[in-house]
């Protein structure tokens, strides 16, 4: 019966083949399924998916490619995050997913795409679902997710209390690339340490990332400068000048004016920064049009 | 909910910055967790929401202005190394 299913193209998918199906019909480039008790063991309480959905047991994690090729092109920094790609759909594709485990298996599910929740803290960490479902190991720049085919991804989650099975993680690190071990050798740092020296720090050691240091609390304010916590740094420097005249230059001048069309028509609310990760050879594919492992997920 | 003051600010924004995820430190490429505001709360015995006020002040005030606005020079300079515009 299997065999004339299949001669058919009628065969019966696995919830999970179907499920990865539809994320991918739908622009995911990756996806990949977690146990939630397997995050449990890494995520601490208050920070769980089944702090997010009560009885949650897996978690279907997606990725894209954050920005299309071209954006990487543009001498113009600022369009690499305006113009960015899966961040803009990244929340109807896990929506879609959920509602399908809904309708299809009767399954309570829920989405999210990293939104915080409490300043800079997010309900749950996606790098660390992503590196459970086996999208990718973390990276030297600031611990982000790079995957060993695609680079740099963009994420997004289901939750779902329906049992699915989950995927490895994978069992070799993607960072240091192995141009970045010889640049090691011979400079003593990698590419993405020397473009940010301020936020990032750590040490090769025999080919592997011996230790590092993000300085998260450095990095968002470069990273998020144009973003609503900029606008509250702003505002907060017009609030303390004490020269009226200056105040109006402040008030009037292009950056507190940018912030605010930011604010208003979130044009360029989302902010961010790809600076460390420019360099990095495992990018390449981000920066690479035409190819199938540089396509632009949904786009 | 206890109101955050200055005097409360002061007093606690260097152990709430220590712990929480503002410096974040990987033994190879395996995260040394961080504590979560609940966490930094029970050891500072102050209560959590306080110490996520803490941190969500310090998250815009524990960079000087100078920093901030900085950061679109350092992106064009960044980009400029690996991007040369057309002429
Ligand atoms: S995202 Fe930007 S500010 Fe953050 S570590 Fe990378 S280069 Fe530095
Ligand atoms: S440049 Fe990329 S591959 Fe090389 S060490 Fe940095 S993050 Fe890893």
């Amino acid at each position: 019966m299997s065999q004339v299913a299949r001669d058919l193209g009628q065969e019966e998918l696995s919830p999970e083949a179907r499920i990865k199906k539809l994320a991918r019909e739908a622009g995911a480039l990756v996806v990949g399924i977690a146990s939630v008790a397997d995050i449990n063991r890494f995520a601490p309480k208050g920070h769980r998916p089944n702090d997010m959905l009560r009885g949650a047991r897996s978690v279907i994690v997606t990725g894209g490619k954050p920005n299309t090729a071209g954006a990487f092109e543009s001498p113009e920094p600022r369009l690499l995050t305006s113009l960015r790609t899966y961040p803009a759909i990244r929340k109807a594709i896990v929506m879609k997913i959920a509602a399908h485990i809904e309708e299809r298996y009767g399954h309570p599910s829920i989405f999210y795409d990293g939104g915080t929740v409490w300043g800079l803290v997010p309900h749950m960490s996606l790098k660390l679902a992503a590196e459970r479902a086996g999208l990718g190991t973390r990276s030297l720049a600031g611990g982000v997710i790079l995957n060993p085919i695609h680079g740099l991804l963009n994420l997004s989650v289901t939750i779902t209390t329906m049992p699915l099975e989950a995927d490895a993680p994978l069992d070799t690190p993607v960072c240091p690339h192995p141009a970045c071990v010889e640049i090691w050798a011979r400079e003593r740092t990698t590419p993405c340490l020397s473009a940010c020296p301020e936020c990032l720090e750590g040490e090769l050691e025999n080919g592997s990332v011996k230790w590092m240091r993000y300085k998260a609390y450095l990095c968002q304010a470069r990273a998020r400068g144009q973003g609503p916590l900029g606008l509250q740094k702003m505002l907060y420097e017009i609030l303390q000048e004490k020269d009226p005249e200056q105040q109006k230059l402040l008030v009037f001048g292009e950056r507190f004016t940018r912030l605010i069309a930011s604010a208003s028509f979130s044009s360029e609310l989302v902010a961010g920064c790809y600076e460390c990760l420019r360099p990095c050879p495992l990018l390449a594919p981000n920066r690479r049009a035409g190819s199938g492992a540089a396509k632009t997920s949904g786009v | 909910m206890q109101t955050l003051t200055p005097e409360i600010y002061r007093r606690y924004r260097d152990e709430v910055f220590k712990h929480s995820l503002a410096i974040q430190e990987y033994d190879g490429l395996t995260p040394r967790r961080a504590l979560t505001d609940a966490e930094i709360g029970a050891r500072l015995e102050i209560p959590a929401e306080l110490v996520t006020e803490i941190r969500c002040v310090l998250e815009v005030d524990g960079v000087p202005l100078v920093f901030w606005k900085e950061a679109e020079s350092f992106k064009q300079v960044r980009c400029l190394k690996r991007v040369k515009p057309d002429d």
